[in-house]
This record gives structure tokens, sequence and C-alpha cells, in this order.
């Protein structure tokens, strides 16, 4: 098309200059008048060249009636033409003299010359004859001829025309042939002497002439040649001066004039223009389209029309129907299709760029542009309009019946509005209705399965089915509408009881009883319409409920037919067979039972259930007949003036007054702003009405209104009343479209009067109303919180929506948006908007939103766009490989994915398979609920899965947390640099060379801790170095001298009469099994209470599923144990004459005592290093304490621990290679703390930190909400389980003891290993109970504020202890008669008390102290606890954090009340039986003999458990307990413990007892005892005890 | 279904006014992608070169996509900034790249650019540094609209990148 267009518009343009060119007849004719000139002079120059025909050889031989084009012909060049011309002028006059021949040619030549001048041309003018005369060339290109001469000269001088012409010849052809004069003259040569055909006949006799004349002009050329310019006589000039030709303009114009042809610019008629007898046909008057013209001026167009018009058809195809020219329309678009660039910013939003000057930022996210010096304007509204209460300490009785009444009244009003009632009405006829077409249509029969007819039955079962829902709910929406009624006339009745009771009015409602009047008669039709359609529906319900009973009794028949049938049958048989056997009679109670006859179904009770719909129509209808009433309630009833009522009531009435409120708004738990104090008003409403703007950088997390109330007036203090949480605001909500809303606040404060006011959070008893209950001031906050809209640019100030998706694929064009909804996503809703809104679907603007909701038909997001461009989108999903859910499914992937997450379990797994066929489905509930499984075995395992699930949560909560935190690396994290050396270390190296070689006291270096990423290293060492013990127990010398024959064997040398030697000074022989993870290592045996080892071990270490990251680590819960044995000799050998050449010894071990350190604290500490106490059981069968001997020892710490009675192992843990403990939880976390007490708090905690290094300052810690909490929150008196203070005095020095052993039962758990993050979490008292597991912290916690409840002084005291490191303490100050000013510290962990001055106590520093009030730090020179002056009031010695700059803010706890459930007797005695029998099991499994067990000392052990419990540390009963064992058991020597555990689950606790290797007495006669107790305390503690004794018989 | 997992680093920069550079990046993919493992984002450190102009920055690059469609292919998109003497962050330039649909291993040169501004932001941030930023940062890689922004070019980021396909030959798809 557009091809066309071009070719016909470039041919218009043409049509302006070149008429000419285009093909006419007239310009053919031209042309062939043109070719008939070009021939006419080619037949001139024939004949001129004939003429010479003699004397020249032709240029060409010309063929017989062929045309030969001249110009085609090779001509002879310039040059060559002037050296023939030379020659020819020679030739001729030699010719001239020799012959006379030539001159008969010429006449003819002449004549036929003249002829042809005679000949007419069709333009019949002079110049033709010109042009035949001068012969030039045709013009070719149009080059004008030269100028006409005379016939007759022409006729004369042939010879100049010839001349003329080779010049016009050589203008054209310019230097074709001048390059070799030799060349030319071969050229002509060989032209020449070709053949030549056909010549004519006179030529033949002049052929030999001809080549004579030849070799001639050749001679004569090559003399010429040869002769060259040095021959000056024989020079003829070789160029012919022309002069240069010039044709007057006019005769230019003239010629042209002639050749032209000019068509008229004038318009052409349309009668032309059309073909005959046809009329013009305008098509754009018809209507039909017709598109622009191309503009062209109308001059051309109409030469153009005109030329078309000389064409031999008059250029028909040319012109269309309306004689104009045929066009294709303007194909030219007025707007530019490339988009116009502004220069100055675009009007897209999403180009927009914005010019950031660079600025030093860190990211925080808690900011919405990532830090705090964000550009982007956010803006909250929060608007707060007013305060209503609905309950409120002043009101007074009638106050609280008026504000139940409008309550009810208001819930009235609002139901009556909705009309459920009547809808449901409605709705049920319609039901009806179309249930009864439907039937009506259907007719009785039954449908063939599979037709229309039963999908018909279908929906009419369905329509019934609805009918009989619909009638249940109408009922109970009748029950309620009618019970508030009743109560709202109860509570009016009340009311005005009691204004005529006090005798004023203090509320202003009424209430007016509207009755509307019924026609009795009409009312009583439809009454009993609507009880008769019940009714019936009931029937039909029964009918068809009757139809199925009947095809069962059909069927029940059926079968006691046949039943019977077959009894009668076998009666008749056995009839028969009795009348067979004559004699025996019929035995009537031999025969069958008849079967039971079933009972038919009943039919229908018509007056039943009459009955019945009638009497739920009189209980819940308005019966037939009566008005209906309207309660309307105003507030039209005059309040008595002040004056008039009694002075309780003008009380109230002025504290009404005096009462004002204010509310702060708080933003993110911080105060932006409060609203001005206002008074109470007398309906107890408060009317604000301020809108705070508040512009924010932070993420919203809470915005939230505080009530504060003031009692005496506007100058009073303001206690706080209740807060409220005002949603945050989605995106588009802004100013402009947001409602108030009634935030509903209660609060618990406990308010009571004097006056008539009621109070509140107090029982109230409203005696006239029988109304009695706790009211608490509550009330609605009329408030709202919005985003704030930019009033110049309509913008709405809220951040950008956070997690938007960042797939490009899923970004469409948001029709919503166009709306400036933007960010409207839940397109339900604009769907029932749209439905509500009616819109108009024709109109166009609609469009986009009626196609959003059409196409919204599935959940497909890619609805949401508006489509009117093409998008290979529609295509995606066609093209997809698997179904789309795959990804999610597919076992692999979800294996990989969980891996990547760190997911529980998951995290260190190393090979995900390829294939996900070699995925097992129980990988994911295998890993998950390994632990459950574990835990399932357990006896209770109910309760302990409960505790699980909780502390799982509490644990992944946490773990999130701190991998959050974990990401946040520091430099040091990342890079290793190496010190660089300052002054300071250049002194220590040179003091290091002074240093003595082989220090006496060598210390150990620091080493480089490698940072290890996930596998990097695996070769993982625990470094052991136990140096010694001391005070290991002795053992016990037998009372009876008789057969202690294996007692007491000395070294290896040892005397056998040593046996017998009282004086024997081998007392034990100690040494320690280490034993971690699958390994175990023994120190070499030493001798003596307090052995030196000195031995060095390295026990390899394996992280669960090979994980090396510092995570996995900190999960690691093994244990190091340290078990003390006693090496014990036993002489085997029998024969007493052998002993001089033999021995025959067996070594057996007795267990001494435990120590175990978790590998989290040699973890996290990098290394454990001191003298830590070894557990060593209260009884020890068989040793004893060794008091007498305090001697032998080193340094004087050491004594001090020497005399004590306690056992000690002094030792040294570390990790090769040295590991990096988990990077501690930075503080940076959300605190509910006031940010100026945290300020305060950490200013003057790095004060004091910086003069106190070492002391430990805790102002606050973490909650499991991972929330900074401040520390003194914790401490609070709460109640200790009420059943173990049951036998005790209370506040006793026992009951005491009594709550501290019931703390200490409570599992411990490191936090690092609980919480898998190096982080200090608290957990509050219910939590701790509720996971049964915690650190020193809550027990410490928990032990404090039972001892506060008890009444007593306690604090919690921080510190560090061995073997825990740092811990805390309860610090308690006796203030009874004897132990008046005595200080005591508790070990919650052990419920062991220490008094301050008691150099044993394991407590080694004291860093601070805390209660519920304050926060000491110790500032004292020690730490120890001996050296300390725990008097908190000095504050020299004690620093406290509150003082009077910065008191006390009233901190409320975040402690509660604690109940407990009570001792579960079942549990213990369950948990008891498993461990019994377990043990035994594992006991007898991992000895070589027969195991016996002595039942007479296991009654006896039991008997002592009990004892234990209740008095674990009494020592003067274990003297007791070992005489009456020695008594029972007579000649056996005894070996054994009782064992106490807390209860966690079994399998520790068997192991524990495994460990101690009692089991491995070899003696194949040995017997052994085995007891276990457990005792319940309240909230499933357990406390275990498992006395273990091995009984080997004394050789007599 | 088919799983893509890119293993490389995000070797430095060169070509940029002042050698100074850290780089933010992350993998955008369609919807028929999953990320598996890996980090689909990230910023480098800042490397401040003693000499030559060339940033080197060695991030590391490993991520497991799994897809069940071939739309939305995954994209590099890097925004390099600049940190100057005063420890001031501007931004330097945007780019943007596809990983290689086909395995092996590749150095990939992503070519940046950054928003020009006018001749007054010009002017500012020729004395005050800073410059104009893209307000919305999808437009990096989201090529819609982008050519009606007027930019300027900046230098090379240079990646070093070995993908790994599974899976692609089974559905029909010749990597």
């Amino acid at each position: 098309m557009e091809d066309l267009v071009h070719e016909e518009s470039s041919k218009i343009d043409d049509g302006d200059d070149e008429v000419m060119s285009h093909p006419s007849e007239e310009t053919n004719d031209f042309m062939k008048t043109l070719m008939e000139r070009r021939e006419q002079t080619r037949n001139t120059l024939e004949s001129t060249m004939a003429q010479r025909h003699r004397r020249l050889p032709p240029l060409k031989q010309t063929h017989k009636g062929q045309q030969v084009d001249v110009v085609d012909v090779e001509g002879p060049s310039a040059l060559t033409a002037s050296i023939r011309e030379r020659m020819r002028q020679r030739v001729r006059e030699a010719s001239a003299k020799s012959q006379s021949t030539g001159t008969e040619i010429r006449p003819r030549r002449l004549r036929s010359l003249r002829q042809r001048g005679d000949v007419q041309t069709r333009f019949d003018e002079p110049s033709v004859s010109v042009f035949a005369s001068t012969s030039s060339p045709p013009p070719a290109s149009l080059r004008l001829p030269s100028p006409p001469d005379d016939k007759d000269e022409i006729v004369e001088e042939p010879e100049p025309a010839l001349e003329r012409w080779k010049r016009a010849i050589e203008k054209t052809r310019p230097t074709r042939f001048a390059q070799s004069e030799a060349g030319i003259d071969e050229s002509a040569y060989d032209f020449f002497t070709s053949s030549i055909e056909g010549g004519p006949e006179a030529l033949e006799e002049e052929e030999v002439e001809e080549q004579r004349q030849v070799s001639q002009e050749r001679q004569i050329a090559e003399t010429d040649l040869e002769a060259g310019e040095g021959d000056e006589e024989q020079y003829v000039p070789l160029t012919v001066r022309g002069h240069a030709e010039y044709h007057p303009h006019g005769e230019r114009l003239k010629v042209e004039e002639e050749l032209y042809f000019y068509p008229s610019s004038d318009s052409a008629r349309l009668e032309d223009k059309l073909p005959e007898e046809t009329e013009a046909r305008h098509l754009e008057d018809e209507g039909l389209y017709v598109g622009k013209r191309p503009p062209v001026s109308w001059r051309n167009y109409n030469r153009l029309e005109n030329r078309l018009l000389r064409q031999e058809d008059k250029g028909r195809a040319w012109f269309a129907e309306d004689g104009r020219l045929s066009y294709v329309p303007d194909p030219l678009k007025k707007p530019p299709s490339r988009p116009h660039v502004h220069i100055g910013g675009t009007d897209d939003e999403k180009l927009d760029t914005e010019v950031k000057l660079p600025l030093v930022e860190t990211f925080d996210h808690r900011f919405i542009d990532g830090s705090g010096l964000g550009f982007g304007c956010y803006q909250l509204d929060v608007d707060i309009s007013s305060l209503a209460f609905s309950h409120h300490s002043l009101f007074s009785v009638e106050h609280v019946l008026a504000s139940r009444l409008s309550q009810l009244y208001s819930q009235y009003v609002e139901r009556r509005e909705k009309g459920i009632v009547t809808f449901m009405e409605d709705r049920l006829k319609a039901l009806r209705e179309a249930s009864r077409h439907l039937q009506e249509t259907l007719g009785p029969v039954d449908p063939e399965p599979g037709t229309v007819l039963e999908e018909q039955f279908h929906r009419l079962r369905e329509y019934k089915s609805e009918i009989r829902r619909i009638r249940l709910l109408k009922d109970s929406e009748e029950v309620t509408d009618k019970k508030i009624i009743k109560s709202i006339l109860k509570y009016w009745n009340n009311l005005k009881a009691v204004r005529q009771e006090q005798g004023y009015n203090a509320t202003s409602l009424k209430l007016v009883i509207r009755k509307e009047g019924v026609s009795a008669r009409d009312d009583e039709a439809a009454w009993q319409r609507a009880i008769d359609e019940e009714v019936e529906e009931l029937r039909e319900e029964y009918q068809e409920e009757y139809a199925g009973q009947l095809m069962e009794y059909q069927r029940q028949m059926d079968e006691y037919r046949k039943e019977r049938k077959l009894i009668r049958q076998e009666m008749k048989r056995r009839r028969r067979e009795t009348q067979e056997e004559e004699g025996r009679t019929f035995d009537r109670s031999a025969a069958l039972r008849e079967p039971v006859r079933p009972d038919g179904p009943a039919p229908f009770d018509e007056a039943a259930a009459r009955r019945q719909v009638v009497e739920k129509a009189m209980e819940n209808r308005r019966h037939p007949g009566q008005p209906k009433l309207f309660p309307i309630l105003d507030s039209s009833a005059l309040i008595s003036a002040s004056q008039q009522c009694p002075r309780e009531e003008q009380l109230r009435r002025r504290d009404v007054q005096r009462c004002s409120y204010c509310i702060r708004v708080l933003f993110n738990k911080r105060e932006v702003s409060r609203t001005a104090t206002k008074t109470l008003s007398g309906d107890f409403t408060v009317h604000f009405g301020q809108i705070f703007n508040i512009q924010i950088r932070q993420w919203p997390e809470s915005i939230s209104l505080q009530l504060y109330e003031s009692r005496s007036g506007s100058s009073g203090g303001f206690g706080l009343i209740a807060e409220v949480y005002v949603p945050i605001p989605p995106s588009q909500l802004h100013s402009g479209n947001v409602a108030l809303e009634n935030i509903d606040f209660s609060s618990p404060q406990k308010v009571e009067y004097a006056h008539t006011g009621v109070g509140s959070g107090i029982n109230v008893d409203i005696s006239s109303s029988g109304l009695v209950s706790i009211l608490l001031t509550s009330g609605a906050l009329r408030a709202s919180a919005c985003w704030s809209k930019d009033d110049a640019t309509g913008k709405i100030l809220s951040p950008p929506m956070l997690g938007q998706p960042t797939h490009f694929g899923e970004r469409y064009v948001d029709a919503i948006a166009a709306l400036g909804a933007t960010g409207m996503v839940d397109i339900q809703k604009l769907a029932t908007w749209i439905s509500e809104a009616q819109l108009d679907p024709n109109d166009p603007r609609n469009a986009d939103l009626l196609y959003l909701v059409k196409t919204h038909a599935g959940d497909d997001p890619s609805c949401l766009a508006k489509q009117d461009y093409f998008r290979l989108n529609e295509m995606e999903k066609d093209s997809y490989f698997c179904e789309d859910d795959y990804l999610e499914k597919s076992k692999r992937f979800q294996l990989l994915a969980l891996r990547d997450q760190e997911a529980r379990n998951f995290s260190g797994f190393k090979m995900v398979p390829a294939n996900d066929s070699e995925i097992k489905d129980s990988i994911f509930t295998d890993l998950a609920s390994k632990e459950i499984e574990e835990e399932e075995l357990d006896p209770h395992k109910l309760q302990r899965f409960a505790v699980t699930n909780f502390f799982k949560e509490v644990q992944s909560r946490v773990i999130d947390r701190s991998q959050r935190a974990s990401r946040h690396r520091e430099l040091r994290d990342v890079v290793i640099e190496e010190e660089v050396p300052n002054i300071g270390i250049l002194g220590q190296s040179i003091v290091k060379l002074l240093a003595p070689r082989r220090p006496l006291k060598p210390e150990r270096k620091e080493r480089k801790t490698i940072f290890t990423q996930a596998g990097g290293v695996s070769d993982i060492k625990l470094l052991v170095r136990l140096v010694r013990a001391f005070n290991v127990p002795i053992r016990e010398r037998s009372n009876t001298r008789l057969g202690a024959r294996s007692s007491g064997q000395g070294g290896r040398d040892g005397d056998p009469s040593s046996d017998f030697d009282l004086t024997d000074q081998v007392q034990v022989r100690p040494f320690v099994e280490v034993s971690f993870q699958q390994s175990k290592q023994l120190t070499p045996v030493a001798d003596g209470p307090n052995p030196s080892w000195n031995s060095e071990m390295s026990l390899p270490f394996m992280s669960p599923n090979h994980d090396y990251s510092p995570v996995a680590l900190q999960g690691v819960t093994d244990l190091i144990s340290f078990n003390l044995f006693d090496e014990i000799l036993v002489d085997l050998l029998e024969d007493d004459r052998q002993r001089e050449t033999n021995r025959h010894e067996r070594i057996e071990r007795r267990w001494l005592g435990n120590l175990s350190v978790p590998f989290s604290t040699v973890y996290s500490n990098t290394r454990v290093d001191g003298t830590f106490q070894v557990s060593v059981p209260s009884v020890l069968l068989g040793y004893k304490k060794d008091d007498s001997r305090a001697t032998e020892v080193a340094s004087a710490s050491d004594f001090a621990l020497m005399s004590h009675s306690q056992t000690f192992l002094s030792l040294f843990i570390t990790i090769e290679p040295p590991l990096p403990p988990l990077p501690t939880l930075r503080e940076q976390y959300d605190s509910n703390e006031d940010p100026r007490l945290l300020r305060t708090a950490r200013a003057w905690s790095d004060a004091l930190e910086r003069k106190f290094k070492k002391r430990r300052i805790q102002m606050t810690v973490m909650d499991i909400n991972i929330k900074t909490v401040f520390i003194t929150r914790y401490v609070r008196s709460q109640n200790p389980p009420e059943g173990i203070l049951a036998n005790v005095e209370s506040g006793s020095l026992a009951a005491m003891e009594k709550v501290a052993w019931y703390v200490a039962m409570i599992p411990s758990l490191a936090d690092a290993v609980a919480f898998r993050s190096n982080c200090d979490i608290w957990a509050t008292s219910e939590q701790f109970l509720m996971m049964q597991a915690g650190d020193e912290e809550e027990h410490a916690v928990l032990l404090c504020n039972y001892f506060l409840f008890m009444g007593k002084k306690a604090w919690v005291v921080l510190g560090s202890g061995i073997p825990e490191g740092s811990t805390a303490y309860v610090l308690t100050e006796d203030q009874g008669d004897q132990l008046s000013g005595e200080y005591w510290l508790w070990n919650p962990s052990t419920g062991k008390r220490f008094h301050q001055f008691d150099p044993y106590c394991p407590l080694q520093t004291v860093d601070s102290v805390f209660g519920t009030e304050n926060i000491w730090v110790n500032v004292q020179d020690h730490q120890k606890p001996s050296f300390l002056n725990f008097n908190l009031s000095l504050s020299r010695n004690w620093r406290p954090f509150f003082s009077k700059r910065y008191p006390n803010p009233g901190l409320s706890s975040v402690q509660g009340d604690l109940t407990y459930k009570p001792p579960d007797e079942s549990l213990a005695k369950s948990v008891e039986e498993k461990i019994e029998r377990l043990l035994k099991k594992r006991f007898e499994e991992s000895r070589r003999h027969v195991t016996r067990w002595n039942r007479h000392c296991i009654a006896e052990l039991r008997k002592f458990l009990p004892r234990l419990e209740e008095r674990p540390f009494d020592s003067a009963s274990v003297e007791d307990q070992k005489l009456q064992l020695a008594s029972i058991t007579g000649s056996d020597k005894l070996s054994g413990f009782p064992l106490h555990f807390a209860f966690t689950d079994v399998d520790s606790i068997v192991n524990s007892v495994l460990d101690t290797r009692l089991h491995t007495i070899e003696d194949p006669q040995a017997e052994f005892a085995l007891a276990v107790y457990v005792e319940a305390y309240p909230s499933d503690v357990l406390s275990v005890w498992v006395y273990v004794v091995g009984l080997t018989k004394r050789l007599t | 279904m088919a799983e893509v997992h890119v293993i490389g680093q995000i070797s430095g920069a060169s070509g940029f006014p002042s050698p100074n550079l850290f780089c933010k990046w992350g993998i955008v993919a369609g919807t028929p992608w999953k990320l598996l493992a890996g980090l689909a984002e990230g910023q480098t450190q800042v490397d401040q070169p003693q000499d030559g102009e060339r940033a080197n920055w060695c991030h590391p690059i490993d991520v497991h996509y799994a897809c069940k469609g071939l739309q939305g292919w995954p994209k590099l998109h890097f925004e390099v900034w600049h940190q100057d003497m005063f420890g001031r962050s501007e931004l330097y330039g945007y780019g943007f790249c596809h990983v290689p649909t086909s395995p092996g291993s590749y150095t990939l040169d992503c070519a940046t650019w950054r928003p020009s501004g006018d001749i007054w932001e010009q002017i500012q941030s020729f004395f005050l540094g800073g410059g104009p930023q893209l307000k919305s940062k999808d437009l990096i890689y989201d090529g819609t609209n982008r050519y009606r922004l007027r930019t300027e070019t900046m230098g090379f980021v240079h990646v070093q990148i070995a993908v790994v396909l599974r899976n692609f030959r089974k559905f029909g798809v010749e990597c």
C-alpha cells in the first residue's frame, strides 16, 4: 500500500518539473521523430562516406538494409580523423590529377542529399534540414545541433560539414583512441582487411585499386610518422581550431517550445474525467469514511489531471468515482511514535530519581528508610475524640444500672435495625415458596437416578433442610430478642426502684414503652397459620424419617420371619425326635427362644407436635392479640440538683468534678504527646477532640494510648488507668477515609469510697437488683489512627508497603491503582463493595473494576492486571515443567530449603540426595520428633510433652532472634588482625627476657582462637588436666577385727599381715575416671586422701551431625564427668603357702564421688580451671571423712578447702584447638522499659565497670521474648507451694530449707544449652516452673521470691562461684533472735546454705546484689563473701542504683502469683518403678555373674530413703544408718551410697548410677541391694533417691 | 523441578571515577522460580585499593534455584556505591546482567550507569557529592520504562560465575 502511495506521490511530484519523461502519446511521437531524424542523418552520412568510397575505406561496411548506429561504431578519434583528413587531402590531390571517375558518383550523392532535403518532416521546419545537413550526431543528450546552414552550402562544401561532424564525434568521444596512433592504425588495418561481404558489384573492380591505395596510405602514414616533426616542409597542422558554439537562448526556447508539452494548470472538466454517462459519486456524502487527502497544490494537481487526460484511455484508471484522482489517505500520523522525553523530570513516579547527598549512614532496620536520617516523610494522625466510661468508680448504683440499661438498649436498637428476625422470616417465606413451587412441578413421582428430576429432588431436599435450619435460627433469635426486652424492663424497674429508694435522680435515663395495637383477628389468623406451617413442616420432616424407618422395619421384619421360620422347623424336627424317642417328654424349656418381633415405627403424632410448636411459640413469640411493645430510652429525666441530694451523693458529685483525665500517645512505646487534661463530665464522658500528627521515622510497631486519671483536680498526680492499643493503620487508610473507632478498655484498679460511688475492682452488691459482681473501671475510647494525607499533593504519607514481592514477573498495571486505592489487596472486599455500590456496568470508567471482579473467579494474581496489551504471561503457565505446587512438595527441595534455613535438626545436614525417590518421607518427621519420641518413653509423657512443646517454642523464638543478631558481624569477626606492636608490648617482651626460664609457677599463655566455619575444623579434642584432689574420704576401719582381709590392702609390696595392722597408713588409693561422650580415661592411682596426679588426658570430641559451627557447638549437652574412685586390691590367693611365690589379686573400685562439667561451660568460657567440689553422697558406706588429718597442704587457700569436710578436685579443662565462643547477643533489642531508665542504667553501670573491671554489673536482662527487662522487676514475693510447708513452722529455718530444697529440685539447664545462644535469658518464675529447667538465675530468683513471701529479707547475689562460673545466690539476713544480723548465702541449685563467713562457701566473689527496690554494686575492695560487709544501707560499701537523684519510678514486677499443680503421687510411683526396674535390668545385664539381691537389705534401705528426703543435709543420721545397716548385714562388708537427683529423665539417672561402677564388684558371692524413692512435689517436681549397696562376704 | 546453581564471586569493579567502591547486589528471578538455598542479595565490603583503578571485592555468590518454568531467568543486579574520604556513600551506578543460560564458568562484565540528573543536580553533586538515585530500584532490571531515563555511563562490575544446571534436558530445554 505504502509503496503505492509513494510511487503515486512521486509521480505527482515529478509531474511538476519533468513532464517530458512521462510516457504519453505526445512524447512517443516526439521520440519517433527524433529517431527518424537520426536515421536521416545516418543516411546522409552513409552517402557522404559512399561518395568517398573510392578514396577512403569506409568506416564500416553497411550491410544491406541494415541500419548501423553511427555513434556506436568505433569512430576515429580526433587525431586520427585529422591525420586521415590530411591523408585524404593528399590522396585527393593525387587522384585528382590521375583520375576523374569519381565525379560520376558525386552527383548521385548530391542528388540524394537534395532529395533528402526535400523530405518533409512532420514539423516541417528549417531546423530539420539543419539537422540533416550538418549531419551532427543525434541529440541524445539534448545537445542542440549546430546552427543551420544553407542547403547550397552543404552541397558546395561537403567537406567542412563532414569535418564538423567529425568534430562533433570528437566531442562525444574525446580521447578514446588517443592513446596510441599505431593501435588505431592497426585497428584500422584490421578493419580494412576484414572480409567484406556482399559489396556492390561496382566494388569488384575497385578492390584491387583500393588495396593498393591502402598500402599506399600505409606507406604514407608510416613515412609521416617517421618524418614527424623533423620534416618541416611536410608538416600539416594536426589540430583545427574551432570556435565555441553558441545557441541563442531565444532559439533554444523556441526549439524547446516545439518539443515540450505543458499540460494546462486549469482544472480539467469533470466530464472528461468520468467515463461516459456516469455521474460523479461522492462517497463522503454517502457516509463512508474517506481519509484525509494528502496535500498537493492545486496547480500541480490540475496539471496531473490534464496530463493524464491526454493519455489514450484518458487515464481512466487514475480517476476515482468522484472524478478526482484516486488516492490513499494521508498515512502520516500526527503524534510522534516515540514518546517525548521530558527534560526536567518525568511524569511517571516510578522513574523519578531523587538527589541524595552522600551521608554516613548505618543501616538500622527499625527505621523506615534504613537510617534515622531518612528523608521520607511519614506522618501518622492519631485522633482522640472522646472517652466514655461504661463503668467508673464514681458510678452510683443508679449509674451502674443505667449503664447496663443503655447497653442493653443499644443492643436492642442494633438488633432491631438489623432486623434479624424479619430477615429470617422473609427468607423462610421465600424458601417455603420455592420449595412448594418445586414440589408442585415435580409431583409425587420418585425420580430416576441420574436424571434431571433427580437433581431437582436433590434441590428440594436442600430447600427443606435449609428451611429447617433457618427455622431453628429464627427461633433462637426470637428468644434472644425476647430476653433482651425482658432484661431491659427488669433493669428499668430496678432503676426506678433505686431512684425511689434514694429519693433523687442521678441519671437522666428514662424508658418509655410504646404500644402498638394490632387487630386481634388478623393476628390470630397469622399466628394460626404460622403454627400450621410449622406443624406441616414437622410432619414432612417426620415422614422423611418415617420412610427410612419403615424400610428398616421391613428389613427387620423379613429377617424376623426368616428366623422364625427356621426356628419353627427346628422345633418341629425336635418334636419329631422326641416323639420318636418315646418316654421322653417334650421339654418346653429346651425350646429355642422365639426371636423378638421388631416394633414398627410410630406414625406421626400430630397433636404432640402441635402442642410442642404452640408451647414454643407461646414462650418465644408475641401472643396473638397482644400489643407490640417498643421500648424507647431517652435521657429526658431530670437529674436532681446537688443541694437536694444527701451528703453522700454530694460528695460523689464533687469527686466527679474533681476527676480529670489526660491521654498519653505512645508510639513504639515512647510517649510522643499527650492531650490536655480534661475534667470528667456528669455523664462520665470526657471530650478531648484532639488530633496528633506524628511524624515518624521508625517502622510503626505499636500505637498505644495511655489513660491517666487525676483525682484531686488538675494539680494532683496522675495515675495510669489503662492502656489501649490502636491498630497500626494499613497504608491506604488516610485522614480522608478514616472513621473513629470505639476502643474498649478496662482497668483492674481497686477503688472504694465512703460515699455513694460504688467503686471499682471490688465486690459490689446492688441488693435491689440482686446483682453482686466485681465491677471494673471500663469504658470506650473513641479514637483512630491513620496516615496523613498531604494536602498539596494528595499523597498518603504512609511508609512503603512491607514485603513487596521483588519478582518482576508479578508486576502488572494495577487497575485498582487507577482508582486511587493503591495497595488494596483484598479483592473480595472490593467485589462486595462493587456489588453494593451498584456500579453502572456500561460506564466505561467502571470497566476496569468490573473486569477485575469478573476475572477474579480464581485466585490467580495475574487477574489483577488490566490488559490492553499482549504478553506472553498468558502462556506462562502452559510452559511450566510441572504442576504449580511441585516446588513446594518436592522432598529434595524441602530438605535443601530447611538446611539452608538452618532449621532445627536440619542445620548440620550434610548430604541431600539428588533424587526425590532417595529421600524417605519419614525424614522430616523423624528428625523433628526425635526428642518427642524419647520423651514418650517416659511414664508421664503427657506432662513432659507439654513442657517440651513450650520449651521448644521458647527455644525457637530465642534461636530465631539470636540468629538474626549473629548476622550483625563486627570487623573482628571477619578480619583477623595481628596486633600492631606498641610500646607496652615491647616493654613486656623486655620483661620477658629477664623472667626466669622455668618459673616456679608457670602461667598459661593465651592461645589464638580459630574461627571455624561450618565443617571447617573437625579434629577437636578436649584437654583435661587433673592436678590433685583434696580430702578424699578414707576407708573406714571395720569395727570388727575379724576377717577384714580385703580392706586396706597396701601397695604392691603390701604385707599380708598388714591386714591386721591398725596403723596401716594406706587409707585410700584414689584415681579419677574422666568420661566424655564415648571415651573414658583414667588417671594413675595415687595414695592417700590428698592425692596428686598431675596427669593430662585428651579426649576426642564429636559434634552431633559433624557440624562444628558455633551454633551447633553451643547446643552440645554432653557432660564431662569425673568419677572419683578408690582402688581396692582384693587378695584372692587362697593358699597361704603360695604367698611367697604367687600373687592373685583382684582390682576393685569403689565410687567415692562425682563431678560433672557441662561441655557448654567449657565452650563458653574457653577453659575451666580451678578447684571444684566433688559431690560425695552424704552416706558413703565403708568410708568416712577424714577430719583428723588436716595437714601437708601447700597454699593457704588450699588449706581452707582441706580442712573442710568436702572433697575437692583441682583440674583444668580446655578445648584444642581453641574455638571461639558464640558472640554474645548485643543488647540492642526492643524494650518495654522507659528509655530514660535504660540510658541512666547504662551510663551508671558503664561508670562502675570502668572502675571495677572484673565485676559483673547487670542492670537489665532479656526475657524469653528477647526484650530487655530491668532486673529488679524479677524480684517480688511469690507464694511457695503450700504442701511443702505443711509440717514445718512457718518462717522457721526448716521452712526455708524446705523451700530451698524444693527450688533445688527443679532441674538445671544452662541458658546456652537451652537456647543455643550465648545470651542471658531470664525466664519468669512461672515460665521457669513451666519449662522445668533453668539456670542459676532462675533458681535464685525463685528462691529469693519465696523467702520474701515468708517475710524474710532476701536479695539475689550475682557473682561467681565454683564450678559454674558466674552464678546467682540468694542472700538472706537473719533477723531472728539468735541469729540477728547474720547473713546467709543460699546456693539455689543445691539448696545448701552457707554462712557469710563460711570459708568453704562455693560463692567466690560477689559483684552485685539486687532486690525488689534497688540494685547495689559491691564497691568494696574485696569480693569474697567472707570479707564483705553485707549491710546494704552503707553506700560506701554498696552503691545503689536508685538514689535520691534518680528515685525508683515504681517498676512493676514481671512476676505474678504462682499456681501449682498438686503433687502427683501416681507419677512419682510410676517413675520410681520404672527407675528401679531399669536399674535392676541394667545391673543384671552388665554383670558376668548372677546378681543376687539382698531383700533384707533392700527393705531396710527403703526405710532410710524417705528420711533422707526429709533431712537431706543432716549428717547426724548418717552414723545411725551405718550402724543400723551394719547390724542387719552382720558379717557382710558393705559398700554403697544414696544418690540424689532432680528428676529430668530416667535414662540419665540410670546412667549416673551405673557410672558409679558398683555393679562391677567381681566377687561371685556379692549381693546387692537397690532402693529407689521418688518424692513428688508440686508442679511435677520430682526428687529421686537411689540407694545402692553392694554386700561382700567377709572372710572368716 | 529443574535446578540452577550459581556459584561464583563478584570479583570487583573497574572504570569508575574513584575506586573506593562497594556494591549492593541481588539476584531476582520470576515467579516460577524458588530460591532453595543461599542468599539472593547482599552487600560487599568497601574496597579502597592502594593503587590501580580496580576495586576488588571477591564477594561470594552461591545460590541454588529450583524452577518450574523458564520465565524470569535469574538476573544479577548491582548497585555500585562509592565511599568518599569522609565516609559518605554515594551512588555510582546501577547495572544488571542475566545469569548465563548454559552451564559452564563465565567471566561477566556488567556495564553500569547512573541517572545523570539535570544541570542543577549535576552542579550540586559536583560540589556536594551525591546525586540522583532511582526511587524504585526495580527499574534497574525491569526494562519497561528505562529508556526514558537520562543516564551517564559508569564503569563495569566484574563477575566470575559458574552455572550448574540440572534436569533441564528432561523438560526439553537444551542449554
